[in-house]
């Protein structure tokens, strides 16, 4: 299956919803909602802060206990970008409809697959990020996330940007990590078997997919040397891009 | 007037030259932007940072979201019941009513309140807009006593538009500042309307003809998805005009 | 007139103001006050770990661990899934190679590890009866069960069910080629249920579960089985062998506990706080969780999990890594 190696998206595809988004990178292609803020049912009440709701649905059938542990994660993620504090008692939620994920055409794909968890957390991250932005809910800082992998050839390990299935399943060690805008680790998600070493390399290659940006260009001139060329997307370039196409277009009166 | 513009996403560095600075009048910060202590400026929004060096204020300037109550808003609202002594009215969909009390109308007394059913719609500003406690609002300026257009609004019909276009149309010169002259030239068509625009994304048109209401809604929905400039906006005009002919 | 003042004996100030109460105690006030967490533990030391293998006599492997006030019980019941009521199955063809990647995903593919958990309902106050599994517990599950089947503990070969047949036996069953080689077919797996029971919920679940899988699985004796061409069903002997298991995964975790309860990331200061109990944990939103193996005697990291804020860096993950392997001896001498 041929992924797309740049990243799309669109801002505001749903009419109903306060914002939306849709992305698309690597296989995976996921819409997202965002209301709110909106009032919270009494259980989800917090009186200092807005409850960050998140929904993951899954492409086929009903979400089971996978889709919980994406949604813890990427709630307690997004609780650090928004100000939950400026909309207390309210409740901000984001639903994640995934559309379509890439299929590892070596293997029967099974609904329930745990290896899947990591790798579509950018996607799902990412597409949240674009529809609070075009939900204009008051944030922080952006984030952009990556996926590394470490597959070892011939001895050699070398470090693959966004596998596809079939190197996640053959990898030594997947690796998932968020980074606000303000270069922070937001989140971090390993699984395999590793060094500190190795992960150490792969924060520099997902540091610089998420957090490069034209002003830094130079430094990572000699890195794409050592990569062969593959240096991955420039994630915080595209969130910019597309953020502009929306208030170009928003304010095209001005 | 002497604005910069550029483009903002949540929590980038603001230049500090852009940050107009006047001997005297200290900066305001309008929407989309919040101070942190000590000295940092961040954006809260996606949108285009803009500057007023001859106001002091710096703001950003976005469309969409959810409409967020704010003090001193125009806003049209929906009564949804009456309590003992206030209506609560709703402003947006899912959100807590606002209250609006009995007694925040021109000339109200115990005797001479207006009598609102649920469903009535009211033009309203924002007297209390807190964000732990639910909005407050009134129908009377608390300096005059006078209703300067606030009220219940009767007949007519309510169209939704996004916060920007609602925005554009209650800036004072809504032709020059905000490119929309919807309203302007169906007027000149001779079409005898009058509407109430609502921070909250409403818009209200009245009107003795039920063909003009629908088609002044049209008209402004249509500028608002299409994105239309002021001589889209003629041409649509024209259009519509010769439709209703 | 003095004003009264207002005293609180420590258990109604750690209900009224939990955050204060944390903070307050870990500042240190005088010399003869030491700054130290609520529960007498300095900040980077753990609960001390006990465990108790073989205690459920009808389960193939248990373990019962206790870590401070969590205490969770695990068991191990092996089942056997003949090949015919695999719906997927696809027998591995002679030609296909037999690799580390092959034989994990024949142990997902026909989910033959099977954990799950329960928390008891009273085993915290936030655990009411006759609800469904909490998010926590859901969440709990998926990530012992990515653990277990990224960690490459358990060997499909020793689950395998295996139909031997000697040399001069019927040749009409076999295909030709299959006859040269081994005659042995496979007719069935032994699925493992793990499943876990928390008796009592005292935070940092995650590790005390994970421990205890460890510890149930080192426990497992799985009976010998084997295919009986006569009655045509898999037959157990009373003799069984002990599951191999491979490496010692140890689940490390600790929160982040910051100064100021509501204020702006990475602002004042902030305390890692290793295994953290109830009480923490609810007044942290950033936790680290990470999993050592040191048994080849090299440090190797299974997973990592971090979420929930910014303060924890490259750096500060790093240096983790050291807090782990110490935690790694602690428990693999706590294992023997």
């Amino acid at each position: 299956m041929p992924a797309t190696r740049e990243p799309e998206a669109d801002l505001s595809v749903l009419p109903k919803a306060d914002g939306s988004a849709r992305y698309s990178y690597a296989g995976y292609t996921v819409t997202g909602s965002v209301n709110g803020p909106i009032e919270a049912q009494r259980r989800d009440e917090h009186a200092y802060e807005a409850h960050v709701d998140v929904i993951v649905r899954p492409a086929a059938g009903v979400g089971g206990t996978r889709e919980r542990h994406l949604e813890t994660t990427l709630q307690s993620s997004l609780t650090q970008l928004i100000l939950v504090k400026n909309f207390p008692r309210s409740l901000i939620q984001i639903v994640l409809q995934v559309e379509s994920a890439p299929e590892n055409d070596y293997v029967n794909t099974k609904l329930v697959q745990a290896s899947l968890n990591f790798a579509i957390i950018p996607a799902l991250l990412q597409t949240a990020v674009l529809a609070l932005l075009s939900a204009a809910v008051p944030m922080r800082a952006t984030a952009t996330s990556a996926i590394v992998a470490v597959v070892s050839q011939d001895g050699a390990s070398e470090l693959v940007a966004d596998p596809s299935p079939r190197e996640v399943e053959a990898a030594q060690s997947v690796h998932v990590l968020a980074f606000t805008s303000q270069d922070e680790l937001l989140l971090a998600e390993s699984e395999g078997d590793f060094t500190v070493k190795e992960w150490d390399d792969v924060y520099d290659t997902a540091k610089r997919i998420c957090c490069q940006s034209g002003a830094t260009k130079g430094e990572s001139i000699e890195m794409v040397l050592d990569e062969k060329g593959d240096n991955g997307p420039d994630m915080r370039q595209f969130l910019r891009s597309t953020l502009e196409t929306k208030v170009v277009a928003d304010l095209y009166w001005k | 007037m002497t604005t910069e513009s550029l483009l903002v996403l949540p929590g980038d560095e603001i230049d500090p030259s852009l940050i107009p600075t006047h001997k005297k009048n200290p900066l305001r910060l309008g929407p989309g932007l919040r101070h942190v202590p000590p000295n940092h400026i961040l954006p809260t929004v996606a949108g285009q940072l803009v500057a007023d060096h001859r106001k002091t204020s710096l703001y950003v300037e976005y469309n969409g979201g959810r409409y967020i109550p704010s003090v001193s808003d125009l806003v049209i609202g929906q009564v949804t019941r009456s309590a003992a002594d206030l209506y609560y009215v709703n402003l947006n969909p899912y959100t807590p009513n606002a209250s609006l009390p009995h007694l925040a109308f021109e000339g109200a007394t115990k005797k001479t309140r207006p009598q609102l059913a649920p469903g009535a719609l009211v033009y309203a500003r924002i007297s209390l807009a807190n964000r732990h406690m639910d909005p407050e609002l009134e129908c009377v300026s608390a300096t005059t006593g006078k209703a300067e257009g606030l009220g219940p609004l009767t007949g007519g019909m309510i169209f939704d538009i996004s916060l920007g276009l609602a925005r554009r149309l209650l800036m004072a010169r809504s032709r020059e500042a905000g490119g929309i002259a919807v309203l302007e030239l169906l007027g000149a068509e001779g079409l005898a309307f009058e509407t109430a625009v609502g921070r909250n994304g409403k818009v209200w048109v009245g009107s003795e003809n039920t063909k003009t209401v629908v088609l002044v809604g049209r008209a402004l929905k249509e500028t608002d998805e299409k994105g239309l400039d002021v001589e889209q906006q003629k041409k649509l005009v024209q259009k519509l005009i010769k439709q209703m002919r | 007139m003095a004003q009264p003042t207002l005293t609180f004996p420590r258990p109604v100030f750690a209900k009224l103001s939990p955050h204060p109460f944390l903070l307050r105690s870990l500042c240190p006030q005088s010399e003869s006050d030491p700054a130290g967490r609520t529960n007498g533990r300095a900040p980077r030391e753990a609960r001390s770990i006990n465990i108790h293998t073989s205690s459920l006599s009808h389960a193939h492997g248990s373990a019962v661990i206790r870590t401070g006030d969590t205490t969770v019980i695990c068991g191990v019941r092996a089942e056997v899934l003949p090949v015919a009521s695999i719906p997927q199955f696809r027998p591995r063809a002679a030609f296909e190679e037999e690799t580390e990647t092959s034989k994990r995903a024949e142990l997902k593919n026909y989910d033959l590890l099977v954990p799950n958990i329960e928390l008891a309902t009273g085993c915290a106050p936030q655990f009411l009866p006759g609800v469904p599994p909490t998010a926590l517990a859901q969440t709990l599950s998926t990530r012992v069960y990515s653990l277990l089947h990224g960690s490459g503990m358990v060997d499909v070969e020793d689950l395998r069910i295996w139909k031997r047949q000697k040399k001069e036996g019927e040749m009409e069953v076999d295909e030709d080629g299959e006859e040269e080689r081994e005659e042995q077919e496979l007719v069935g797996y032994w699925v493992l249920y793990v499943d876990l029971l928390f008796v009592s919920f005292d935070g940092n679940p995650f590790d005390a579960a994970w421990t205890a899988v460890v510890a149930a699985l080192k426990d497992t004796k799985l009976p010998v089985a084997r295919w009986d061409t006569e009655r045509e069903a898999v037959v157990c002997s009373r003799e069984s062998r002990p599951l191999k298991v491979r490496g010692l995964p140890v689940a490390c975790s600790a929160a982040v506990f910051l100064e100021k309860e509501y204020g702006e990331p990475g602002e004042g200061r902030h305390w890692i706080l290793l295994d953290p109990d109830r009480l923490e944990e609810t007044l942290c939103r950033e936790v680290i969780t990470m999993v050592v193996d040191c048994s080849s005697g090299e440090t190797r990291i299974r997973a990592i999990e971090k979420q929930g804020g910014t303060v924890v860096g490259r750096e500060l993950l790093r240096g983790f890594a050291g807090v782990a392997e110490q935690r790694w001896k602690e428990v693999s001498k706590a294992m023997q």
